[in-house]
């Protein structure tokens, strides 16, 4: 009986389990396109944060970001992770050293439409970290904003001297968060807040352009212009919050698919 | 690439430069530097920030009343840093302090107004006679059956093994003298670690809060306070006197507020200063930057059942000033009250 059964499977022309993965691979393979990006960036903050300063600072600074980008034919997938430092300045204050430290992580699926059209959502968590010396033990404070966002996008395709070029822009909002201020009242704790779209508003809006390294197998290069924008008040707007900033960046992707 | 795609392209790059460039529309108005404003950001932090209107009975409003109509649209900023100075000279409170590039407003009543009781050169010239040691921040001194230790200033940094040795070395001594007279304060944490030593178990020895709303009495609920003894580092259980002065202030008035209640510890010379309340700051729209007390602290105190606000000062154990006589003769008033009542014991 069981030599019978053998030599029926081996007669069979259904493929196995694992050929078929095998097969799967290949084509997952064939049809996908995927990065690893590495991106330098030059920022420019404006910020105010009236739990410090009544002020509007602002200031260059730079940063640096890692994506990985996975493209397939019906959805495009990206995954970033970046950090980036600004030293604002307000000039005619008294001296103090204010800085403002950002780290953001976020994931975003997009699903392709007709006409290079893109929507999606995904979650974007940001940390925005703020240390003026002349407030001396009320000179930390941050924000913490975990967000569900929806985003919608445009991508085109075209050649300029025979060189094919991609035009890339998404903007993102949030659906809802969660946000945590830390320390409340210049002094202690933290406070958390679930934030839903009018209570938290930012907008991230990003345009850039892509276009294949010459003799670079598939390798890209990029520049990216990216604002990213929030608003929140806390305490039926005792401390008001607003921060901008705008990042250019200049990356290089690395395909690994 | 179609012309249509190229004008997208171009449209939306623009829109969103226009979007960003109009971040500024966003944000929150940033209140004038005129005399008037300024007065009133000065007034409106104090109000919402400020904890201890209740406990000093002051009428915030009434203050306002008083001060505001003195501001004028032509007065000079020194005028105008003046005349809000001494309104938050009402506060009676050494850590509302408003500053500027020409001047550092300050109350310090909390010690102007008594006797200095502390003479370092008498010490060094009538006790020590060069034979103090230096254990980091610590100037001490052997007696032989006490040892006697200053700490001039919380803002002086120190290891734990300087306390380990100071603990070690003199174990065999029957008493402690920890001198924080003329002590301003500085980081409340090394408070903490000095009276961490000084229990032999966890031990709740007040409470503390925070302000947390604009209301004058809008706190946090109190949070327990407790000193622990540190693991693996030296502790001293037996007798401490902790000598004080109306300048023993802030962080050196909350190192009181964590050992006064302790049963080895009795504070000699003259009440604490005060300054209970950790400060928080902020900046006003001209760049001066102010800073009021926001925060209570409460204390378990011998003569009485309930907790204590330590906000403007403890009263020692055993109160006493230095004498004109025993300065004449090179005496330490309160370093001889707290020697002869350790050696009493």
């Amino acid at each position: 009986l069981f030599t019978a059964a053998v030599a029926s499977a081996e007669d069979s022309d259904e493929p196995g389990f694992i050929s078929r993965v095998q097969s799967w691979q290949e084509t997952w393979i064939d049809t996908t396109d995927a990065w690893l990006v590495s991106e330098p960036r030059i920022t420019y903050v404006t910020l105010q944060d009236t739990t410090m300063s009544p002020l509007i600072y602002s200031g260059l600074g730079s940063g640096f970001a890692f994506s990985d980008e996975v493209d397939r034919p019906r959805w495009f997938w990206p995954t970033t992770l970046a950090a980036g430092y600004n030293y604002p300045r307000v000039p005619e204050v008294l001296p103090g050293d204010y800085h403002a430290i950002g780290i953001s992580a976020e994931t975003s699926f997009q699903r392709k439409l007709t006409g290079g059209f893109l929507v999606g959502g995904g979650i974007h968590g940001s940390l925005g970290y703020r240390f003026y010396t002349k407030l001396s033990n009320s000179a930390d404070n941050l924000d913490v904003i975990v967000s569900l966002a929806a985003s919608a996008g445009w991508n085109a395709a075209f050649t300029i001297r025979s060189r094919a070029i991609e035009f890339r822009s998404r903007l993102a909002m949030p659906l809802f968060s969660y946000v945590g201020r830390s320390p409340e009242y210049s002094l202690f704790g933290y406070s958390s807040h679930w934030a839903p779209p009018w209570s938290l508003i930012r907008i991230r809006a990003e345009a850039g352009f892509t276009w294949p390294l010459k003799h670079g197998g598939g390798n890209t290069g990029r520049v990216f212009y990216t604002w990213d924008f929030y608003a929140f008040d806390e305490f039926g707007g005792l401390h008001q919050l607003r921060m901008g900033t705008h990042t250019l960046g200049f990356g290089m992707g690395l395909k690994r698919l | 690439m179609n012309r249509v795609n190229v004008r997208v392209i171009i449209l939306l790059l623009a829109a969103i430069a226009v979007a960003s460039s109009c971040e500024l529309l966003f944000t929150v108005d940033v209140p004038d530097t005129s005399p008037q404003s300024i007065f009133d950001q000065v007034w409106t932090f104090a109000d919402r920030e400020y904890s201890f209107f209740e406990l000093k009975g002051v009428d915030w409003d009434a203050v306002y009343e008083t001060y505001s109509p003195l501001v004028s649209a032509d007065m000079t900023d020194e005028e105008l840093f003046d005349l809000t100075a001494d309104m938050l000279f009402e506060l009676q409170d050494g850590h509302v302090n408003l500053r500027s590039t020409f001047d550092f407003s300050r109350n310090w009543q909390w010690f102007l107004d008594y006797e200095q009781n502390f003479d370092w050169t008498l010490l060094e010239r009538d006790y020590f006679n060069d034979e103090q040691q230096y254990i980091g921040p610590f100037v001490t001194f052997d007696f032989g059956d006490i040892v006697y230790a200053r700490y001039g200033s919380f803002s002086s940094a120190f290891e734990d093994a300087h306390l380990d040795y100071l603990f070690d070395h003199f174990s065999e001594r029957d008493a402690f003298i920890l001198d924080i007279r003329d002590n301003g304060g500085g980081s409340s944490s090394n408070a903490y670690r000095i009276a961490n030593r000084l229990v032999g178990e966890p031990t709740v020895v007040g409470a503390e809060r925070y302000k947390n709303g604009p209301a004058h009495d809008a706190f946090t609920d109190l949070r327990s306070i407790g000193i622990a003894p540190p693991d693996g580092h030296a502790t001293w259980l037996k007798p401490v006197a902790v000598l004080t002065n109306r300048s023993s202030y802030s962080a050196t008035n909350l190192l009181v507020a964590l050992v006064t209640g302790l049963e080895n510890v009795v504070t000699v010379g003259d009440a604490t200063g005060g300054g209970g309340g950790i400060p928080t700051f902020t900046e006003l729209s001209n760049g001066w930057s102010l800073r009021v007390s926001g925060h209570q602290f409460f204390a378990y105190v011998s003569f009485q059942t309930e907790l204590y606000n330590v906000e403007l000062g403890i009263p020692p154990d055993i109160d006493v000033d230095q004498t004109q006589v025993d300065t004449d003769a090179g005496r330490d008033t309160i370093l001889e009250t707290a020697l002869a009542y350790l050696r009493g014991l």
